[in-house]
């Protein structure tokens, strides 16, 4: 077993039919159209079989995540990130991929002229490799919360290169320490990862409010999801105290 | 309903296979290649076009039609090819050098085809030399570069300026696309217009060939 190996089951990963159709486009209305609804059925059945989701952490002190985060120096000049390592109470690197067959899959189906079945298993296995970096963030969580490194007032969120100011090239870095080369990903020089259906970042535990930050950074104008709101509002509502407790 | 319609009406529901006989039929009983195309299968997937613009289907739908129209360009292009028919205009596509995604170039290609054109589909990860290359030797309208990571986005502008340096720029169009890209970036690098998806692709196509 590799060190900070994490084994997923696929099945935890497998997006569900509404987050699929709605990646193509379709509005809810009409996720109950038989053709495309059995079209995306098939493709969660070729996600089961095509996934095989594996992931690494490792855990890393404030000041390493310090140095590791500074990348190449091309970060923004204010950042998220910037406000939150030092509240931090933890950081783990992670790195997760589903693997290449699910992604030759995709160009299979291209070639076959199955633009429709490509494209949703494309969009499938994006949503997939989201939802493994997800479980690497619990499987962290649960390990910090049952060492008792964080108490139940803290919350747990992660952040990956290329995303919130945290420049792409900071991949270079990430991978240097990681080192997810380990369970099968590599770095292009383009800092893009191979397999192509693959995330890497950081998973930091700090309390609720470090993370309430206002989504008006310079970057955030270029920004098409504004996707931090929900994950914090993710976050705060499952961390609400009384639901915690339950 | 006659068989160019009967065509068109298959390819929108998606049938590969009805598009497929009907087209086999169409080219048993003589009628015009070049009509079978614009008439039938370019006729389809203009309606598909136009009812995935309108938001009347979505994405699925256009992919299972084109998929259908492929079934019965895949017997009309050699007939093509042999009466020397030209097609609307000639594209070369690709994702450039240091990219590998290629679904959003894939899909432009896919439209493209759709609408008529010539689509020379490079691939992925696509050195400059070889878009100006091939654009050159295939006398190629347009040139459209796909990027997915702001780490590529650079290259396309290495394409553009081979493009100056070959003289083929303004001869030959050049569209870009891709998720970080923006109108002003393509402004920036000398592109001729960004294009957000197929559709919009396909307009700005078909205006610098002067089709309507």
């Amino acid at each position: 077993m590799i060190p900070g190996m994490v084994e997923i089951e696929t099945v935890r990963t497998k997006p569900d039919l509404p987050s699929i159709l709605r990646s193509q486009g379709v509005p809810e209305a009409r996720m109950n159209d038989l053709r495309t609804r059995t079209l995306a059925e098939q493709v969660q059945v070729a996600y089961l079989r095509l996934s095989s989701p594996i992931g690494m952490t490792i855990e890393v002190k404030r000041e390493e995540f310090r140095s590791l985060y500074t990348g190449e120096g091309s970060n923004a000049a204010s950042t998220p990130l910037d406000e939150i390592i030092p509240e931090a109470c933890a950081l783990a690197l992670f790195a997760v991929t589903l693997g290449e067959r699910v992604c030759d899959e995709i160009s299979r189906l291209f070639g076959q002229n199955d633009f429709a079945g490509g494209a949703m298993l494309d969009a499938a296995a994006s949503l997939g490799a989201d939802l493994a970096a997800g479980e690497i963030e619990r499987h962290c969580e649960n390990q910090w919360r049952s060492s008792h490194s964080i108490d139940d007032a803290m919350v747990v969120m992660r952040f990956s290169p290329g995303y919130c100011g945290w420049h792409v090239s900071g991949q270079r870095k990430l991978f240097a320490h990681l080192q997810p080369e380990r369970i099968g990903i590599r770095l292009n020089d383009s800092y893009l990862m191979q397999p192509l259906k693959s995330v890497s970042g950081v998973i930091v535990a700090a309390s609720r409010r470090v993370f309430d930050i206002d989504d008006t950074y310079l970057f955030c104008a270029d920004c098409t999801t504004h996707s931090c709101r929900d994950r914090f509002n993710a976050i705060s509502e499952k961390h609400q105290p009384d639901n915690y407790r339950k | 309903m006659n068989l160019l319609q009967q065509i068109s009406e298959q390819l929108q529901k998606g049938d590969s296979d009805q598009v497929a006989r009907l087209t086999h039929e169409a080219i048993a009983g003589r009628i015009d290649t070049k009509t079978i195309l614009d008439n039938g299968l370019i006729a389809g997937m203009t309606i598909i076009g136009a009812k995935f613009k309108a938001h009347d289907i979505f994405l699925p739908d256009v992919l299972l039609a084109a998929k259908a129209m492929y079934a019965g360009l895949d017997l009309v292009k050699p007939l093509m090819i042999k009466e020397g028919i030209p097609t609307i205009g000639k594209v070369v596509i690709g994702t450039v050098q240091g990219d590998l995604h290629d679904i959003g170039k894939n899909l432009v290609g896919i439209m493209l085809k759709g609408a008529g054109f010539e689509v020379i589909d490079l691939g992925k990860d696509v050195p400059p030399e070889k878009f100006i290359e091939t654009a050159v030797n295939e006398h190629a309208d347009v040139i459209g570069l796909s990027a997915l990571l702001t780490t590529t986005m650079p290259v396309m502008r290495k394409v553009i300026d081979l493009a100056k340096a070959r003289g083929i720029y303004g001869r030959t169009r050049i569209i870009v696309g891709g998720a970080p890209l923006s109108a002003e970036y393509a402004r920036q690098i000398g592109a001729d217009t960004y294009c957000f998806d197929g559709i919009k692709a396909v307009e700005c196509v078909k205006g610098f060939v002067g089709v309507n």
